[in-house]
């Protein structure tokens, strides 16, 4: 075979599963960059991914992927790519999307995620976000009153 | 988000919760309309939007937000405010009764006080309202104008122009800043012909006002220094109905007396300056048939969908233009919504374009 041999690295999900990919592409994620500059660099190198499950790190690794290789699109082109990839996540793995980005310092999908959620809850009533995010209203009725006076302006 | 999709978040008891890193990161991104509608879900939602940091990270990222409407000035009765997102107009608070000047979320307002004028900056998104101090001299006054720009800094400046005791024709800078709670005085008079501060625009660290011959002035707020900048070659200042900034760039619209089809239509030139070393280009000439027969103003540009629409004024109405597809459509009649509010021509210097900012005023 002609040419460099590619460096892998074995990522394990909580679950248990192995996937096997690119050094570059698995060092999208800063916790496993500084996991692999810390260990010195083994030939086979396995890297346990806590709290994130196979489902979620397979398309976690789909997006690390794509961006490992973005100098070779244009940047509209990964653009369009990020948009579809998104809009394709339902909301559950949306939400773990955001916490494996979150737990493996994966700062564009980070944002990419965040922007979404956000596009989603920003027409959203107090009561609405409450439910979304498990939230309990620790305001007395007073103290709620109070701040939907205050902010009533605002409520157009 | 649909019925089912909810429901499948609610009915996760595996449904993940945020920790408070992640909530910043996805509240950072929401407008701030919904950011201040969310402060009574709870109270660690109400600390995090109140935080000082989280106010920075999102005023860093929504750094340029188009306008969320008007405020127009009543010296009659107090201010309305006329939302672009559903056109209802709003009395807005008493102590707001005659606003000088807006800026990216802040007013400047001003109330008489037993012995003189008082000044005021007030975020009307958050309440807030401070009462400036006294300016060093008791002159005649010109304009107080604020200078904000939250993705920059989150201080402020308020630049007044005062006349001098000694000649009218002199003019004399005062300078305000947030930082120092004080006003200083900035260079030394000068005189700009011509100049009218009836309206100003704060617009790439300047304060531009409209006047002169082929030109405006520009007075730069970091530099502290007065220029004059052309004006587009063909327009006439007389014709000139528009002057305000969006999106970075600076707007003018004057009416082509030249261009009109009939003698039925109105045709508007708009033009933009992108930079001050970029000159002006014309983007748009619109032949208002829509409107024929009726006096009207514009009294802002904003985007909608990365697409120009021209907000026009008309006695008792406030209409939408949209420039590309050329439809009309009503954002405020005051038969529907009952309120006073008359505006004529001159409402390019008593309407004010508005943006909500959670910037506190005080640090």
């Amino acid at each position: 075979m002609v040419g460099v041999k590619k460096k892998m690295v074995t990522l394990v999900s909580s679950d248990g599963v192995e996937f096997v990919v690119e050094k570059r592409v698995a060092e999208q994620s800063l916790f496993i960059k500084n996991a692999l500059n810390e260990g010195g660099v083994e030939e086979k190198v396995m890297i346990p991914i806590p709290k994130v499950t196979s489902d979620t790190l397979s398309s976690v690794l789909e997006y690390c992927e794509k961006h490992a290789s973005a100098t070779e699109f244009q940047e509209n082109e990964i653009e369009e790519w990020d948009k579809e990839y998104i809009e394709k996540a339902d909301l559950d793995l949306l939400y773990y999307l955001l916490q494996a980005s979150y737990s493996m310092s994966i700062m564009g999908l980070m944002e990419l995620g965040a922007k979404k959620v956000a596009s989603l809850i920003r027409g959203k009533s107090p009561q609405e976000i409450r439910e979304l995010f498990n939230i309990k209203n620790d305001f007395t009725p007073e103290q709620e009153e109070e701040i939907r006076r205050e902010m009533q302006w605002n409520y157009e | 988000m649909d019925e089912k999709a909810k429901k499948t978040i609610l009915a996760a008891s595996r449904a993940p919760t945020f920790n408070q890193d992640m909530m910043l990161e996805i509240f950072s991104w929401l407008p701030v309309k919904s950011l201040l509608r969310f402060k009574c879900s709870c109270k660690t939602l109400q600390a995090l939007i109140s935080n000082p940091y989280f106010i920075h990270l999102h005023s860093c990222r929504s750094p340029h937000s188009s306008i969320n409407g008007f405020f127009i000035d009543d010296p009659n009765s107090s201010s309305t405010f006329i939302s672009l997102s559903n056109g209802a107009g709003i009395a807005a608070e008493k102590r707001m009764n005659s606003i000088l000047h807006s800026c990216n979320g802040l007013l400047c307002c001003s109330k008489a006080g037993s012995e003189s004028q008082n000044y005021f900056i007030c975020n009307p998104a958050t309440k807030e309202c401070i009462q400036l101090p006294q300016l060093t001299r008791n002159s005649l006054l010109c304009c107080m104008n604020i200078a904000y720009d939250p993705s920059t800094s989150s201080n402020y400046k308020v630049i007044c122009v005062w006349r001098s005791n000694f000649s009218t024709a002199l003019l004399q800078v005062e300078i305000y800043s947030s930082l120092t709670n004080s006003w200083r005085i900035s260079g030394v008079p000068f005189s700009a012909p011509k100049i009218s501060f009836s309206k100003a625009v704060f617009w790439n660290g300047s304060m531009n006002w409209l006047g002169g011959e082929g030109s405006f002035y520009s007075f730069g707020v970091e530099e502290e220094l007065m220029k004059t900048v052309p004006l587009p070659r063909v327009l006439s200042l007389q014709n000139c109905m528009y002057f305000g900034e969006a999106q970075q760039s600076l707007h003018l619209v004057a009416i082509n007396n030249h261009h009109a089809s009939r003698s039925s239509t109105t045709c508007l030139d708009v033009f933009q300056m992108k930079s001050f070393s970029s000159g002006w280009s014309i983007i748009h000439r619109i032949n208002l048939s829509v409107v024929r027969n009726s006096a009207f103003h514009v009294i802002g540009l904003v985007k909608e969908q990365g697409e120009d629409v021209l907000i026009l004024s008309m006695p008792n109405r406030v209409l939408s233009y949209h420039v590309k597809e050329e439809t009309l459509g009503k954002l405020y009649d005051e038969s529907l919504h009952g309120l006073h509010c008359v505006l004529g021509l001159d409402s390019l210097y008593r309407v004010h374009p508005y943006s909500y900012t959670l910037c506190p005023l005080t640090l």
